[in-house]
């Protein structure tokens, strides 16, 4: 899912001019998400990895500025009972998905990251992130921002994002 | 205020010489005329935090209370499209449902909605296949004198379902490889954008099926510079921007597009401005196209929210107006009269109302419900 | 298996880093879809898996492959086009191809890849069946597979 583009963060950058990050996002939360949904946005103080992390990454995937949600749209599943690669329990992963690369801080490497939706519960609703780069309209289905990718799942029904890393680019 | 008032003529009267109040019949439902005043919105809720819960609500964009801006609604779930007639007193939600709530089979249907009732007169089965959008103008249209409707579907296969209207069936569906959405064309025909960078235009035959299939020549490519696939429209008229803020005027009158000379928006180096948003482009019934206009704007900024709206002559291509907006806005949508209403979504998700012509703002219409209203849409 | 393959294909030395660079292109544009073992997703995307090797069986099933939109479409030049499709055959479905198989060339992808399918559903269907005549083992899996066309079933 890498949809609910109006709402999040990279847009309060653009906006910094007029109003402070916090003030933008203070708003948008209140009045979109009850008060809550995007603090988590904002670094949380938190432990440094959960457990499902590897021993090469580093930083907080509570965060939207984690390295592998470069291009991740939507609710971060590590806020919904689910990690980084893995889904809340009793949701399902799409097998159909969109796939970028992201630059891992702790090794220089690019990794191939795929985003494969959590789905048959209703929107999660916490961590909300999304990060427009490389997005293009949806006649470019591989690099659109707009869909919703909970398909071939047994439910069309979006709950949360994952950023699975799923290889290695080639070294340049 | 009023209410005091009246509270004190009541006490300066004998209660005798008043009538007692009279009981009021119950079930009384309110309806609504059957072509909507024009300035009256109707704003697309997709609820991004309880999506089967999505709403239609119908404004009056001209009042400044909320019990007189409020109209009424009628629902749209798992994030539903929405298109009205004009020759005929109905608008139309495709829409999606598991049979159990948010589990169970996925049921897709086309609801047809009395616009005097915001009641559903039909639910047309159609394939469950529809794409699971961003709210947008181009997942559902009508063609064919409004007689056919037709539906985006992404499985991740592209296809189009067209729907029989006046016999409310679903009559058959159009596969459109590598190409998506929905721009009518010609009497009983559409064209999608594809990946190339080139149309795919369908024409249709009487029993909804492919009469002919023609790809147009490259005339973009999304590497370089990329189209917004939400061109502002008049009729059969549009104008395609493009993220760098060029304009590929398009006339889809005839039997296959016909893409004229393209050209780009004046005055934007200068900042950097450029078009951008959830809807960046609109046109008037006056045939100026209205763009929502970001600065500092460079690669990945096409969907910021802008600060300033400005008014072009397509004909001229020269910018004739700047409105600057009060507060940032994703959407921007005109009321259907040549004294239109500008109205916008802003970053609080509230909606702005501005005089168009003279770029004045009127009122805000706040605390309708409202959780994620990202698309507005002028009523007819 | 797949790892076997790879094996084989890496300690071939001379071909590793098109090979990297056609597996990566795959991740990049198609597996999404595709996903990583090319075997798709039921009823939606067809398993390539063990498959699409058959179609390089006839002129038309050879053309078919190019012409689908996430080929023929694909923001990639024809050499690495060519490499992938190549990387993408011999990974996924060597046995399946004719004895006679030769890899894709650019220039033969350059000109395929002018042309996009009207109706790959229907058409990959068509060439199928043309090559199971010739082909028992293709005879045999459409008939145990019921014929779930992507993007025309359900109806
Ligand atoms: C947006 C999803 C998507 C992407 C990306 C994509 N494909 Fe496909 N592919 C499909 C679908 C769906 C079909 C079924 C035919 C159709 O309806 O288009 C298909 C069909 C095919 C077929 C024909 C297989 C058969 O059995 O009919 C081949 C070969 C193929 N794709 C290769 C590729 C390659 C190689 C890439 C990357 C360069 C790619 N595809 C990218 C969705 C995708």
């Amino acid at each position: 899912m890498k949809w609910l583009d109006s709402l999040v963060e990279s847009k309060a950058r653009g906006l910094a001019q007029q109003t402070s990050r916090r003030g933008f996002l203070g708003q948008v939360a209140a009045i979109v998400g009850g008060g809550a949904a995007l603090v988590p946005l904002l670094p949380v103080a938190r432990g440094e990895q959960s457990s499902s992390l590897q021993a090469g990454e580093k930083g907080d995937p509570n965060s939207c500025d984690y390295w592998r949600y470069c291009a991740i749209d939507g609710f971060l599943c590590n806020c919904c009972g689910g990690t980084p690669n893995s889904c809340p329990p009793g949701t399902e992963m799409s097998p159909i998905t969109w796939i970028g690369t992201c630059e891992n801080p702790v090794d220089g490497k690019h990794y191939l990251i795929s985003y494969n939706d959590c789905c048959g519960k209703s929107s999660c609703g916490s961590c909300l992130c999304q990060r427009n780069e490389g997005d293009l309209p949806v006649y470019r289905p591989q690099k659109a921002n707009d869909l919703n990718w909970c398909l071939g799942t047994k439910s069309a029904v979006y709950n949360c994002s994952t950023a699975v890393v799923v290889g290695k680019a080639p070294d340049k | 205020m009023i209410r005091i008032i009246v509270a004190c003529l009541c006490l300066g009267a004998s209660s005798a010489s008043l009538a007692d109040l009279k009981p009021e019949p119950i079930r009384q439902v309110q309806t609504l005329p059957e072509q909507y005043p024009a300035h009256w919105i109707i704003a697309q809720d997709a609820a991004f935090f309880h999506m089967s819960d999505g709403k239609f609500i119908v404004l009056d964009a001209d009042r400044d209370s909320i019990s007189e801006q409020y109209k009424g609604m009628f629902n749209g779930a798992q994030i539903a499209q929405f298109a009205q007639a004009h020759s005929r007193p109905e608008m139309y939600v495709v829409q999606t449902f598991h049979s159990l709530g948010h589990r169970g089979v996925r049921n897709d249907v086309l609801s047809v909605y009395d616009k005097r009732t915001l009641a559903p007169l039909a639910d047309i089965v159609v394939p469950p296949k529809r794409a699971s959008i961003l709210p947008t103008q181009y997942a559902l249209q009508l063609v064919d004198d409004e007689k056919l409707a037709l539906i985006f579907n992404f499985t991740p296969a592209t296809t189009v379902s067209v729907v029989d209207l006046d016999k409310r069936e679903f009559l058959n569906e159009v596969p459109i490889p590598g190409c998506a959405l929905i721009y009518p064309t010609g009497k009983r025909g559409f064209s999608s954008l594809c990946s190339e960078g080139t149309f795919l235009t369908v024409a249709l035959d009487d029993a909804g099926g492919v009469a002919s299939s023609t790809r147009s020549k490259q005339f973009f490519n999304a590497d370089v510079d990329a189209v917004f696939e939400k061109p502002a429209i008049q009729g059969r008229n549009a104008n395609f921007l493009t993220f760098k803020g060029r304009v590929i005027p398009v006339d889809l009158s005839g039997d296959l597009p016909v893409i004229g000379e393209s050209w780009s928006l004046p005055e934007i180096e200068a900042g950097n401005w450029r078009p951008g948003g959830l809807t960046p482009a609109v046109m008037s019934a006056n045939g100026k196209m209205y763009v929502l206009m970001h600065a500092e704007g460079k690669t990945d900024t096409h969907k910021d929210p802008g600060t300033e709206v400005w008014v072009f002559d397509p004909r001229t291509h020269k910018r004739e107006r700047q409105i600057e907006l009060a507060l940032p806005a994703v959407s921007i949508e005109l009321t259907r009269d040549t004294n239109p209403l500008l109205v916008v979504t802003t970053i609080e998700m509230n909606i702005d109302v501005y005089d168009a012509n003279k770029g004045t703002k009127l009122r805000t219409i706040s605390d309708f419900g409202q959780e994620t209203p990202l698309l507005l849409h002028g009523a007819h | 298996m797949l790892a076997v393959l790879l094996v084989l294909l890496v300690s071939s030395g001379a071909a590793r880093a098109d090979d990297e660079l056609a597996h990566f292109n795959y991740a990049m544009n198609c597996q999404g879809c595709h996903l990583p073992d090319a075997s798709g997703a039921t009823d939606r995307v067809p398993n390539m898996n063990n498959f699409i090797g058959y179609f390089l069986r006839s002129a038309e099933g050879r053309a078919f492959v190019v012409h689908v939109p996430g080929v023929a479409a694909a923001p990639l030049p024809d050499d690495q086009l060519a490499d992938l499709l190549n990387w993408m055959l011999l990974t996924y479905s060597p046995d399946q191809l004719p004895d006679n198989y030769k890899p894709y060339t650019t220039a033969e992808v350059a000109s395929l890849r002018t042309e996009i399918e009207s109706d790959p559903a229907r058409t990959r269907i068509a060439i199928l069946h043309d090559i199971a005549q010739t082909t028992p083992s293709l005879a045999h899996e459409l008939a145990n597979a019921p014929e779930s066309a992507p993007g025309h079933n359900d109806h």
